[in-house]
């Protein structure tokens, strides 16, 4: 097992570098005993000394480490080969590829250790303001499971307002709020993820079915009202009670009524 | 032209003076040609903003509606009546099937 760690930008790093790395040991032995990894892959450290990021914390430098697998990126602080971030990742998010005991190694646990070492380490740069570390490896799942490539960056986490702050590249900033899983855990959305759960009511209507109110008044079953929108003509869609510019024709699907998009 | 043009002058009304008489007497037919314009619906589908914004030019929604069960005939917002939708000639209709 090799280690290629670029050169540091200051002492302290190294204290927290070596601390990785025996942690990172461990953990690979861990990994191997239990067959997730057969040959010990090639660990490779890269450091992120982003400039702008840098003048935006108002600090001479950002020492977060970045790592990018199939499944998006992840920042934690620390990097990794994407073969082991893709199996963290997998483990984290509970995805079914990689076959693993839960029981037999327990990540989170380690990934906690290393997110202890890094706060204890370098708390006096305030790079990670962390109040609770479940909440940071909550974020850091959340994080993982993000679009591709999105490259998260922790900057605040408030346990009392129940928000992360992520500030990404870009200037782009994501709010993280908290929430319960379908299995009432606790649970990390971004409000934009929030948003897109939500459900929302789509509708089709006929409109411009005109009569008078005399007409109206004395209007029985079996009567026809008349519109003035051809059968060949598209229809008005709803979302809630909000107009779309789209517009669809009425069909059927599966012995139900549907719209199809035109 | 040189018309002299100057704002109106608003004044303030009261109603000190309300009569106890109503201005028009209540005759529907002197309203019996104003037009009311209903609504039907045809079904309604629940999803996710996420799938919302997936939609693409072709997409298929189906609708929470038996394709025999029928359509909802709305006044404004109230619902007053049911009924199947029908062609008239080459124009959507709605055959009434019950009154709310």
């Amino acid at each position: 097992m090799n280690f290629h760690l670029l050169p540091l930008l200051d002492n302290h790093l190294d204290i927290v570098k070596s601390k990785i790395a025996s942690i990172w040991e461990h953990w690979l032995e861990d990994w191997i005993s239990v067959g997730i990894c057969e040959n010990p892959p090639e660990i490779k450290m890269e450091l992120i000394a982003d400039e702008n990021l840098s003048s935006l914390f108002g600090m001479s430098y950002i020492n977060w480490y970045q790592a990018q697998s199939d499944e998006g990126q992840l920042s934690i602080g620390v990097g990794y080969e994407p073969e082991f971030i893709s199996c963290l990742i997998q483990q984290m998010t509970g995805c079914q590829s990689c076959e693993f005991d839960d029981a037999n190694i327990d990540v989170v646990a380690m990934v906690e250790r290393v997110v202890d070492d890094l706060t204890s380490q370098i708390s006096g740069e305030n790079l990670l303001k962390v109040t609770d570390n479940t909440i940071l490896l909550n974020c850091i799942r959340e994080i993982s499971t993000l679009n591709n490539n999105m490259s998260g960056w922790l900057v605040k986490v408030s346990s009392e307002q129940k928000t992360i702050t992520l500030l990404l590249p870009n200037n782009i900033v994501k709010h993280l709020i908290f929430g319960e899983d379908k299995k009432g855990r606790d649970h990390l959305v971004t409000r934009e993820s929030a948003i897109a759960n939500c459900q929302v009511l789509l509708s089709a209507k006929i409109e411009g079915l005109k009569i008078s109110l005399q007409d109206f008044s004395t209007l029985q079953i079996g009567d026809v009202l008349t519109t003035r929108q051809k059968t060949t003509e598209q229809l008005r869609v709803y979302v809630e009670d909000c107009s779309l510019k789209n517009t669809v024709v009425l069909g059927k699907q599966d012995e139900q009524k549907a719209i199809q998009f035109t | 032209m040189t018309e002299k043009i100057s704002n109106v002058e608003l004044n303030d009304l009261s109603t000190d003076n309300l009569s106890k008489k109503s201005v028009l007497e209540k005759d529907y037919s002197l309203i019996k040609d104003v037009e009311v314009s209903l609504t039907a619906l045809i079904g309604e589908a629940e999803i996710s903003v996420n799938e919302l914004f997936s939609l693409k030019k072709g997409s298929v929604v189906s609708l929470h509606t038996k394709l025999n069960e029928t359509a909802s005939l709305y006044l404004k917002e109230k619902l007053v009546a049911k009924g199947n939708i029908v062609a008239v000639e080459d124009s959507y209709g709605i055959e009434i099937t019950e009154i709310l």
